[in-house]
Protein backbone atom coordinates (compact mmCIF):
# COMPACT_ATOMS: atom_id res chain seq x y z
CA UNK A 1 0.00 0.00 0.00
CA UNK A 2 1.16 3.51 -1.02
CA UNK A 3 2.26 6.30 1.13
CA UNK A 4 -0.83 8.32 -0.62
CA UNK A 5 -3.32 5.73 -0.24
CA UNK A 6 -2.36 5.40 3.50
CA UNK A 7 -2.64 9.69 3.67
CA UNK A 8 -5.41 9.40 1.73
CA UNK A 9 -7.16 6.72 4.11
CA UNK A 10 -6.33 8.37 6.89
CA UNK A 11 -8.16 11.65 5.49
CA UNK A 12 -10.91 9.96 4.47
CA UNK A 13 -11.53 8.83 7.71
CA UNK A 14 -10.74 11.99 9.55
CA UNK A 15 -13.19 13.73 7.19
CA UNK A 16 -15.88 11.18 8.03
CA UNK A 17 -15.66 10.95 11.67
CA UNK A 18 -15.37 14.88 12.16
CA UNK A 19 -18.32 15.02 9.16
CA UNK A 20 -20.58 12.55 10.75
CA UNK A 21 -20.05 14.94 14.16
CA UNK A 22 -20.39 17.92 12.42
CA UNK A 23 -24.27 16.73 10.59
CA UNK A 24 -25.55 16.20 14.33
CA UNK A 25 -24.67 19.21 15.47
CA UNK A 26 -27.97 20.68 15.27
CA UNK A 27 -29.36 18.07 17.59
CA UNK A 28 -26.65 18.39 19.95
CA UNK A 29 -27.02 22.23 20.99
CA UNK A 30 -28.99 23.32 23.38
CA UNK A 31 -32.16 23.25 22.14
CA UNK A 32 -33.30 27.11 22.24
CA UNK A 33 -30.36 27.40 20.10
CA UNK A 34 -30.96 26.40 16.49
CA UNK A 35 -28.20 27.74 13.93
CA UNK A 36 -27.20 30.07 15.94
CA UNK A 37 -30.62 31.86 16.50
CA UNK A 38 -32.97 31.69 20.17
CA UNK A 39 -35.77 30.78 19.88
CA UNK A 40 -38.61 30.32 22.60
CA UNK A 41 -38.18 27.00 25.10
CA UNK A 42 -41.40 26.43 24.12
CA UNK A 43 -41.64 26.69 20.29
CA UNK A 44 -38.58 24.12 20.14
CA UNK A 45 -40.58 21.20 19.11
CA UNK A 46 -42.30 23.23 16.05
CA UNK A 47 -42.15 21.00 13.27
CA UNK A 48 -40.55 23.90 11.20
CA UNK A 49 -37.53 24.04 12.68
CA UNK A 50 -37.26 19.89 13.07
CA UNK A 51 -37.36 20.04 9.47
CA UNK A 52 -34.86 21.84 8.79
CA UNK A 53 -32.13 20.36 11.06
CA UNK A 54 -33.69 17.01 9.48
CA UNK A 55 -32.53 18.57 5.82
CA UNK A 56 -29.13 20.03 7.52
CA UNK A 57 -28.48 16.81 8.50
CA UNK A 58 -29.38 14.41 5.49
CA UNK A 59 -27.22 17.16 3.05
CA UNK A 60 -24.18 17.20 5.17
CA UNK A 61 -23.85 13.37 5.31
CA UNK A 62 -24.48 13.18 1.84
CA UNK A 63 -21.61 15.59 1.01
CA UNK A 64 -19.34 13.61 3.07
CA UNK A 65 -19.71 10.25 1.63
CA UNK A 66 -19.33 12.23 -1.56
CA UNK A 67 -16.02 13.92 -0.26
CA UNK A 68 -14.66 10.70 1.13
CA UNK A 69 -15.41 8.83 -2.05
CA UNK A 70 -13.67 11.61 -4.31
CA UNK A 71 -10.81 10.93 -2.01
CA UNK A 72 -9.63 7.78 -3.64
CA UNK A 73 -8.90 9.43 -7.27
CA UNK A 74 -5.06 9.96 -6.96
CA UNK A 75 -4.78 6.86 -5.73
CA UNK A 76 -7.22 5.32 -8.46
CA UNK A 77 -5.56 7.42 -11.03
CA UNK A 78 -1.77 6.97 -9.70
CA UNK A 79 -1.52 11.41 -9.30
CA UNK A 80 1.74 12.86 -8.28
CA UNK A 81 2.38 13.35 -4.65
CA UNK A 82 2.01 17.61 -5.27
CA UNK A 83 -1.23 17.14 -7.07
CA UNK A 84 -2.80 14.80 -4.65
CA UNK A 85 -1.64 16.99 -1.96
CA UNK A 86 -3.42 20.09 -3.51
CA UNK A 87 -6.07 17.81 -4.14
CA UNK A 88 -6.80 16.76 -0.43
CA UNK A 89 -6.78 20.22 0.64
CA UNK A 90 -9.40 21.33 -1.21
CA UNK A 91 -11.24 18.22 -0.37
CA UNK A 92 -10.68 18.90 3.49
CA UNK A 93 -11.48 22.85 3.16
CA UNK A 94 -15.21 21.77 0.86
CA UNK A 95 -15.71 19.43 3.86
CA UNK A 96 -15.55 22.37 6.54
CA UNK A 97 -16.86 24.91 4.22
CA UNK A 98 -19.92 23.22 2.56
CA UNK A 99 -21.77 22.37 6.09
CA UNK A 100 -21.05 26.00 7.11
CA UNK A 101 -23.10 27.55 4.12
CA UNK A 102 -25.83 25.09 4.74
CA UNK A 103 -25.84 26.46 8.47
CA UNK A 104 -25.79 30.03 7.05
CA UNK A 105 -28.67 29.15 4.82
CA UNK A 106 -30.76 27.07 7.78
CA UNK A 107 -29.83 30.27 10.06
CA UNK A 108 -31.57 32.55 7.83
CA UNK A 109 -34.78 30.14 7.50
CA UNK A 110 -34.87 30.20 11.13
CA UNK A 111 -35.07 33.78 11.52
CA UNK A 112 -37.15 34.71 9.09
CA UNK A 113 -39.50 32.09 11.29
CA UNK A 114 -38.51 33.73 14.18
CA UNK A 115 -39.75 37.40 12.94
CA UNK A 116 -42.89 36.11 10.89
CA UNK A 117 -43.99 34.54 15.01
CA UNK A 118 -42.24 37.59 16.54
CA UNK A 119 -40.55 35.35 18.39
CA UNK A 120 -38.93 38.59 21.30
CA UNK A 121 -37.03 38.60 24.44
CA UNK A 122 -38.82 39.49 27.40
CA UNK A 123 -35.87 40.73 28.94
CA UNK A 124 -32.07 40.64 28.73
CA UNK A 125 -31.83 38.09 31.55
CA UNK A 126 -28.71 36.58 32.98
CA UNK A 127 -27.90 33.91 35.25
CA UNK A 128 -24.98 32.78 36.92
CA UNK A 129 -23.90 30.01 39.72
CA UNK A 130 -22.77 31.28 43.26
CA UNK A 131 -22.71 28.32 44.64
CA UNK A 132 -19.49 26.80 43.08
CA UNK A 133 -18.12 24.47 45.29
CA UNK A 134 -20.80 22.03 44.68
CA UNK A 135 -20.31 21.73 41.04
CA UNK A 136 -17.76 19.49 39.25
CA UNK A 137 -14.61 21.65 38.10
CA UNK A 138 -12.62 21.66 34.61
CA UNK A 139 -8.99 19.28 35.89
CA UNK A 140 -6.62 21.82 37.33
CA UNK A 141 -4.12 23.84 34.59
CA UNK A 142 -1.45 22.39 37.21
CA UNK A 143 -1.77 19.31 35.68
CA UNK A 144 -0.47 21.03 32.23
CA UNK A 145 2.93 21.11 34.41
CA UNK A 146 3.58 17.48 33.57
CA UNK A 147 4.80 18.83 29.51
CA UNK A 148 7.63 19.75 31.84
CA UNK A 149 8.48 16.65 33.15
CA UNK A 150 7.93 15.30 29.52
CA UNK A 151 10.05 17.92 27.75
CA UNK A 152 12.70 16.97 30.04
CA UNK A 153 12.79 13.16 29.30
CA UNK A 154 12.88 14.38 25.60
CA UNK A 155 15.74 16.07 26.22
CA UNK A 156 17.39 13.57 28.34
CA UNK A 157 16.62 10.98 25.66
CA UNK A 158 18.16 12.75 22.68
CA UNK A 159 21.13 13.18 24.82
CA UNK A 160 21.70 9.87 25.43
CA UNK A 161 21.19 8.75 21.39
CA UNK A 162 22.91 11.71 20.00
CA UNK A 163 26.06 9.71 19.41
CA UNK A 164 23.55 7.41 17.39
CA UNK A 165 22.55 10.30 15.28
CA UNK A 166 24.20 10.33 12.16
CA UNK A 167 26.48 13.48 11.49
CA UNK A 168 23.49 15.57 10.12
CA UNK A 169 20.29 14.77 11.02
CA UNK A 170 17.36 15.53 8.86
CA UNK A 171 14.33 17.31 10.32
CA UNK A 172 12.51 18.45 7.42
CA UNK A 173 11.29 16.15 4.66
CA UNK A 174 9.20 16.13 1.31
CA UNK A 175 6.26 14.61 0.32
CA UNK A 176 8.08 11.52 -1.05
CA UNK A 177 9.78 11.01 2.84
CA UNK A 178 12.96 12.47 1.54
CA UNK A 179 14.76 14.08 3.59
CA UNK A 180 15.74 18.05 2.30
CA UNK A 181 16.56 19.80 6.01
CA UNK A 182 18.98 19.25 8.17
CA UNK A 183 20.61 19.96 11.77
CA UNK A 184 24.12 19.67 12.85
CA UNK A 185 24.46 16.80 15.08
CA UNK A 186 24.84 18.70 18.65
CA UNK A 187 22.76 20.49 21.50
CA UNK A 188 20.29 21.69 19.01
CA UNK A 189 19.58 18.46 17.34
CA UNK A 190 19.00 16.98 20.95
CA UNK A 191 16.78 19.49 22.52
CA UNK A 192 14.66 19.82 19.42
CA UNK A 193 12.62 17.08 20.79
CA UNK A 194 12.26 19.03 23.91
CA UNK A 195 11.48 22.48 22.08
CA UNK A 196 8.70 20.76 20.34
CA UNK A 197 6.85 19.39 23.82
CA UNK A 198 7.02 22.55 25.02
CA UNK A 199 5.58 24.30 22.24
CA UNK A 200 2.49 21.91 22.31
CA UNK A 201 2.50 22.42 25.82
CA UNK A 202 2.08 25.84 25.11
CA UNK A 203 -1.15 25.17 23.05
CA UNK A 204 -2.38 22.68 25.12
CA UNK A 205 -2.39 24.92 28.10
CA UNK A 206 -3.89 27.86 26.50
CA UNK A 207 -6.27 25.65 25.07
CA UNK A 208 -6.96 24.21 29.04
CA UNK A 209 -7.01 27.75 30.36
CA UNK A 210 -9.75 28.53 27.77
CA UNK A 211 -11.62 26.05 29.13
CA UNK A 212 -11.64 27.20 32.83
CA UNK A 213 -12.08 30.76 32.11
CA UNK A 214 -15.14 30.42 29.93
CA UNK A 215 -18.37 31.59 30.24
CA UNK A 216 -20.24 29.20 32.46
CA UNK A 217 -23.74 29.44 30.70
CA UNK A 218 -26.76 28.91 33.40
CA UNK A 219 -30.44 28.25 31.42
CA UNK A 220 -32.97 30.33 33.18
CA UNK A 221 -35.40 27.61 32.89
CA UNK A 222 -33.63 24.88 34.54
CA UNK A 223 -30.92 26.61 36.58
CA UNK A 224 -29.18 23.33 38.59
CA UNK A 225 -29.41 21.09 36.09
CA UNK A 226 -27.87 23.39 33.19
CA UNK A 227 -25.12 24.25 35.63
CA UNK A 228 -24.30 20.71 36.40
CA UNK A 229 -24.22 19.43 32.96
CA UNK A 230 -22.31 22.35 31.73
CA UNK A 231 -19.48 21.42 34.58
CA UNK A 232 -19.58 18.01 33.79
CA UNK A 233 -19.23 18.45 30.14
CA UNK A 234 -16.20 21.33 30.36
CA UNK A 235 -14.94 18.96 32.88
CA UNK A 236 -14.78 15.92 30.64
CA UNK A 237 -13.22 18.40 27.99
CA UNK A 238 -10.35 19.10 30.08
CA UNK A 239 -9.74 15.82 30.91
CA UNK A 240 -9.51 14.54 26.99
CA UNK A 241 -7.66 17.73 26.61
CA UNK A 242 -4.92 16.11 28.92
CA UNK A 243 -5.10 12.43 27.98
CA UNK A 244 -4.55 14.42 24.11
CA UNK A 245 -0.83 16.11 25.73
CA UNK A 246 -0.06 12.97 27.21
CA UNK A 247 -0.22 10.80 24.37
CA UNK A 248 1.07 13.63 22.00
CA UNK A 249 3.82 13.89 24.14
CA UNK A 250 4.32 10.40 24.17
CA UNK A 251 4.93 10.47 20.22
CA UNK A 252 7.51 13.37 20.44
CA UNK A 253 9.76 11.66 23.28
CA UNK A 254 10.02 9.02 20.40
CA UNK A 255 11.47 11.62 17.75
CA UNK A 256 14.90 11.10 18.82
CA UNK A 257 14.54 7.50 18.36
CA UNK A 258 13.34 7.88 15.30
CA UNK A 259 16.40 10.36 14.45
CA UNK A 260 18.59 7.86 15.82
CA UNK A 261 17.62 5.42 12.99
CA UNK A 262 15.97 2.90 15.48
CA UNK A 263 12.25 4.00 14.08
CA UNK A 264 11.28 4.33 10.50
CA UNK A 265 10.19 7.71 9.91
CA UNK A 266 7.44 6.35 8.34
CA UNK A 267 6.16 4.21 10.99
CA UNK A 268 6.80 7.65 13.30
CA UNK A 269 4.44 9.30 11.13
CA UNK A 270 1.75 6.25 11.63
CA UNK A 271 2.09 6.28 15.27
CA UNK A 272 1.55 10.39 15.18
CA UNK A 273 -2.00 10.04 12.88
CA UNK A 274 -3.03 7.15 15.18
CA UNK A 275 -2.79 9.50 18.29
CA UNK A 276 -4.45 12.23 16.74
CA UNK A 277 -7.27 9.90 15.80
CA UNK A 278 -7.39 8.67 18.84
CA UNK A 279 -7.66 11.77 20.65
CA UNK A 280 -10.35 13.20 18.04
CA UNK A 281 -12.94 9.92 19.09
CA UNK A 282 -13.00 10.53 22.82
CA UNK A 283 -14.10 14.41 22.17
CA UNK A 284 -16.43 13.75 19.35
CA UNK A 285 -18.30 11.19 21.75
CA UNK A 286 -18.34 13.73 24.81
CA UNK A 287 -20.58 15.91 21.90
CA UNK A 288 -22.56 13.61 20.90
CA UNK A 289 -23.08 11.63 24.36
CA UNK A 290 -23.28 14.90 26.42
CA UNK A 291 -24.31 17.61 23.55
CA UNK A 292 -22.80 20.85 23.23
CA UNK A 293 -22.79 22.29 27.36
CA UNK A 294 -24.50 19.16 28.66
CA UNK A 295 -27.79 19.76 26.95
CA UNK A 296 -28.01 16.50 26.53
CA UNK A 297 -27.37 15.63 29.86
CA UNK A 298 -29.72 17.90 31.20
CA UNK A 299 -32.62 16.84 28.91
CA UNK A 300 -33.71 20.37 28.16
CA UNK A 301 -37.43 19.75 26.56
CA UNK A 302 -40.11 21.61 26.25
CA UNK A 303 -41.99 21.65 29.31
CA UNK A 304 -45.27 23.20 30.41
CA UNK A 305 -43.78 25.44 32.72
CA UNK A 306 -41.03 25.84 30.18
CA UNK A 307 -40.38 30.26 29.73
CA UNK A 308 -42.68 31.38 27.92
CA UNK A 309 -40.61 34.15 25.33
CA UNK A 310 -36.71 34.28 25.04
CA UNK A 311 -34.98 35.67 28.50
CA UNK A 312 -32.39 37.04 26.64
CA UNK A 313 -31.44 37.29 22.97
CA UNK A 314 -27.80 37.95 22.11
CA UNK A 315 -28.25 36.96 18.20
CA UNK A 316 -27.10 40.65 17.53
CA UNK A 317 -23.37 39.87 18.76
CA UNK A 318 -22.98 36.47 16.85
CA UNK A 319 -21.68 36.93 13.47
CA UNK A 320 -22.66 34.63 10.71
CA UNK A 321 -23.58 32.13 13.82
CA UNK A 322 -19.66 31.68 14.57
CA UNK A 323 -18.50 34.85 15.50
CA UNK A 324 -18.89 36.43 18.65
CA UNK A 325 -18.33 39.90 19.04
CA UNK A 326 -19.42 41.73 22.44
CA UNK A 327 -17.67 44.40 23.39
CA UNK A 328 -19.89 45.12 26.92
CA UNK A 329 -19.02 41.61 27.63
CA UNK A 330 -15.89 40.59 29.54
CA UNK A 331 -15.33 37.32 28.53
CA UNK A 332 -13.16 36.13 26.27
CA UNK A 333 -14.03 32.21 25.98
CA UNK A 334 -17.53 31.79 25.35
CA UNK A 335 -19.46 28.24 24.44
CA UNK A 336 -19.79 27.97 20.71
CA UNK A 337 -23.68 28.42 19.31
CA UNK A 338 -23.22 26.06 16.78
CA UNK A 339 -20.37 23.55 16.98
CA UNK A 340 -18.36 21.73 19.79
CA UNK A 341 -16.41 23.51 22.08
CA UNK A 342 -15.50 27.33 23.04
CA UNK A 343 -15.09 30.50 20.71
CA UNK A 344 -13.49 33.73 21.45
CA UNK A 345 -15.09 36.86 22.20
CA UNK A 346 -13.73 38.83 19.20
CA UNK A 347 -14.32 42.35 20.39
CA UNK A 348 -11.96 41.97 23.71
CA UNK A 349 -8.47 43.15 23.38
CA UNK A 350 -7.18 40.53 25.13
CA UNK A 351 -8.20 38.06 22.33
CA UNK A 352 -6.67 39.28 19.94
CA UNK A 353 -3.46 40.03 22.17
CA UNK A 354 -3.58 36.07 22.75
CA UNK A 355 -3.90 35.37 19.22
CA UNK A 356 -0.88 37.89 18.38
CA UNK A 357 0.98 36.34 20.74
CA UNK A 358 0.71 32.79 19.71
CA UNK A 359 0.99 33.56 15.88
CA UNK A 360 4.01 34.96 17.06
CA UNK A 361 5.19 31.90 18.75
CA UNK A 362 4.61 29.86 15.72
CA UNK A 363 6.22 32.75 13.29
CA UNK A 364 9.38 32.58 15.81
CA UNK A 365 9.64 28.48 15.50
CA UNK A 366 9.24 28.75 11.63
CA UNK A 367 12.12 31.37 11.34
CA UNK A 368 14.35 29.92 14.09
CA UNK A 369 13.98 25.89 12.53
CA UNK A 370 14.39 27.61 8.62
CA UNK A 371 17.82 29.23 9.35
CA UNK A 372 19.09 25.86 10.33
CA UNK B 1 -28.11 29.14 44.44
CA UNK B 2 -27.92 31.50 41.20
CA UNK B 3 -27.85 35.18 41.29
CA UNK B 4 -30.25 36.68 38.17
CA UNK B 5 -29.89 40.03 36.54
CA UNK B 6 -31.77 41.87 34.07
CA UNK B 7 -29.81 44.30 31.74
CA UNK B 8 -33.63 45.14 30.45
CA UNK B 9 -34.67 46.36 33.88
CA UNK B 10 -34.80 50.03 35.08
CA UNK B 11 -32.98 48.82 38.33
CA UNK B 12 -29.26 49.67 37.92
CA UNK B 13 -27.13 46.33 37.93
CA UNK B 14 -25.09 46.78 41.15
CA UNK B 15 -28.25 47.16 42.65
CA UNK B 16 -29.98 43.96 41.41
CA UNK B 17 -27.02 42.19 42.50
CA UNK B 18 -26.14 43.71 46.16
CA UNK B 19 -30.10 43.54 46.41
CA UNK B 20 -30.29 39.15 45.18
CA UNK B 21 -27.20 38.85 47.34
CA UNK B 22 -28.75 40.61 50.42
CA UNK B 23 -32.17 38.40 49.48
CA UNK B 24 -29.67 34.98 49.82
CA UNK B 25 -28.41 35.92 53.11
CA UNK B 26 -31.25 36.24 54.38
CA UNK B 27 -32.70 32.94 53.17
CA UNK B 28 -29.56 31.51 54.52
CA UNK B 29 -28.81 30.42 51.25
CA UNK B 30 -25.42 32.50 51.66
CA UNK B 31 -23.77 31.90 55.02
CA UNK B 32 -20.99 33.64 57.00
CA UNK B 33 -17.97 32.18 55.66
CA UNK B 34 -18.79 31.73 52.42
CA UNK B 35 -16.96 32.42 49.64
CA UNK B 36 -18.52 34.63 46.83
CA UNK B 37 -17.36 34.24 42.97
CA UNK B 38 -14.46 36.49 41.67
CA UNK B 39 -15.32 39.49 40.49
CA UNK B 40 -14.00 38.53 36.90
CA UNK B 41 -15.26 34.86 37.21
CA UNK B 42 -19.04 36.56 38.31
CA UNK B 43 -18.77 39.28 35.53
CA UNK B 44 -17.71 36.76 32.78
CA UNK B 45 -20.78 34.23 34.07
CA UNK B 46 -23.15 37.61 33.47
CA UNK B 47 -21.95 39.12 30.72
CA UNK B 48 -21.51 42.34 32.56
CA UNK B 49 -19.04 44.90 33.23
CA UNK B 50 -16.37 43.95 36.14
CA UNK B 51 -16.97 47.51 37.41
CA UNK B 52 -20.57 46.77 37.68
CA UNK B 53 -19.26 43.56 39.53
CA UNK B 54 -17.14 45.74 41.77
CA UNK B 55 -19.77 48.06 42.47
CA UNK B 56 -22.01 45.43 44.24
CA UNK B 57 -19.23 44.01 46.36
CA UNK B 58 -17.90 47.36 47.51
CA UNK B 59 -21.52 48.49 48.42
CA UNK B 60 -21.93 44.81 50.09
CA UNK B 61 -18.74 45.61 51.99
CA UNK B 62 -19.70 49.27 53.27
CA UNK B 63 -22.95 48.29 54.38
CA UNK B 64 -21.52 45.10 56.51
CA UNK B 65 -22.91 42.05 54.45
CA UNK B 66 -19.51 41.11 52.77
CA UNK B 67 -15.78 41.02 54.07
CA UNK B 68 -13.36 41.38 51.18
CA UNK B 69 -10.14 39.34 51.30
CA UNK B 70 -7.53 40.77 48.81
CA UNK B 71 -6.21 37.59 47.33
CA UNK B 72 -9.16 35.11 48.49
CA UNK B 73 -11.87 37.22 47.01
CA UNK B 74 -14.96 38.07 48.87
CA UNK B 75 -16.65 35.99 51.90
CA UNK B 76 -19.81 36.65 53.65
CA UNK B 77 -19.52 38.80 56.84
CA UNK B 78 -20.90 37.19 60.06
CA UNK B 79 -23.73 39.78 61.20
CA UNK B 80 -22.28 42.11 63.49
CA UNK B 81 -25.37 43.29 66.41
CA UNK B 82 -22.10 46.03 67.25
CA UNK B 83 -24.24 49.59 67.09
CA UNK B 84 -27.31 47.47 67.29
CA UNK B 85 -30.51 49.65 66.55
CA UNK B 86 -28.76 52.88 66.05
CA UNK B 87 -25.88 51.36 64.35
CA UNK B 88 -25.57 51.94 59.99
CA UNK B 89 -27.88 48.85 59.12
CA UNK B 90 -30.65 50.15 61.81
CA UNK B 91 -30.67 54.01 59.84
CA UNK B 92 -31.02 52.55 56.62
CA UNK B 93 -34.25 50.40 58.19
CA UNK B 94 -35.70 53.32 59.44
CA UNK B 95 -34.85 55.54 56.72
CA UNK B 96 -36.11 52.70 53.84
CA UNK B 97 -38.99 52.41 55.98
CA UNK B 98 -39.93 56.15 56.07
CA UNK B 99 -40.07 56.03 52.02
CA UNK B 100 -42.90 53.58 52.13
CA UNK B 101 -44.85 54.18 54.87
CA UNK B 102 -44.47 58.10 52.94
CA UNK B 103 -44.81 56.62 49.53
CA UNK B 104 -48.18 54.74 51.35
CA UNK B 105 -49.97 57.16 52.92
CA UNK B 106 -49.27 59.56 50.00
CA UNK B 107 -51.58 56.64 47.49
CA UNK B 108 -54.51 56.89 50.40
CA UNK B 109 -53.12 53.51 52.23
CA UNK B 110 -54.28 52.36 55.71
CA UNK B 111 -52.23 51.83 58.44
CA UNK B 112 -53.75 48.62 58.83
CA UNK B 113 -53.01 47.79 55.59
CA UNK B 114 -49.47 48.63 55.60
CA UNK B 115 -48.96 46.77 58.72
CA UNK B 116 -50.65 43.61 57.31
CA UNK B 117 -48.40 43.68 54.29
CA UNK B 118 -45.23 43.71 56.57
CA UNK B 119 -46.59 41.08 58.40
CA UNK B 120 -46.83 38.92 55.39
CA UNK B 121 -43.45 39.67 54.05
CA UNK B 122 -41.88 39.04 57.82
CA UNK B 123 -43.48 36.11 57.53
CA UNK B 124 -42.05 34.54 53.94
CA UNK B 125 -38.34 36.31 54.90
CA UNK B 126 -38.05 34.36 58.27
CA UNK B 127 -39.97 31.05 57.63
CA UNK B 128 -38.06 31.03 54.03
CA UNK B 129 -36.86 27.13 53.73
CA UNK B 130 -33.33 27.43 53.17
CA UNK B 131 -32.54 24.59 50.92
CA UNK B 132 -34.50 26.95 48.51
CA UNK B 133 -33.29 26.82 44.90
CA UNK B 134 -33.94 30.55 43.30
Amino acid sequence: MSVSMVQSMFLAVLIAVVGATAAMTPWLMPATECFAVTVPAANVVDPRLHGLKRRYTVQVLIIIVVICAAMALPAVFSWDMTAALAYGIVLVTLSVALPFFLMLRYRGRVQEIKRSEGWRATGARKVAALGERELPRPASLRWELTHLAAAAVAAIIGWRLLPQMPARVPIHFDLTGAANGWVERGPLAALMPAGIVLLLGVFLAMAHLAIVRSKRPVVPGSLATSAWAYAVFARAQSLVLLATGALLDVCFMLIPLQMAGMIPLGSWIALILLAVAVALVPSAWIFVSLGQNGSRLAGHMASPDAEAGIPVDDDRFWHAGVFYANAADPAVVVPKRFGAGWTVNFARPATWAIIAALVLLIAAVMVISLAQ
Amino acid sequence: MFIEIDQADSTPLYLQLRNQIVAAIAAGELEPGDSLPSVRSLGRDLGINLHTVNKAYAVLRDEGYLLIRGRAGAQVAAPSRAGGERGAAGKRLEDGLLLLVQAHKAAGGERSDFEGAVRGVLDDVYQADRGDIR
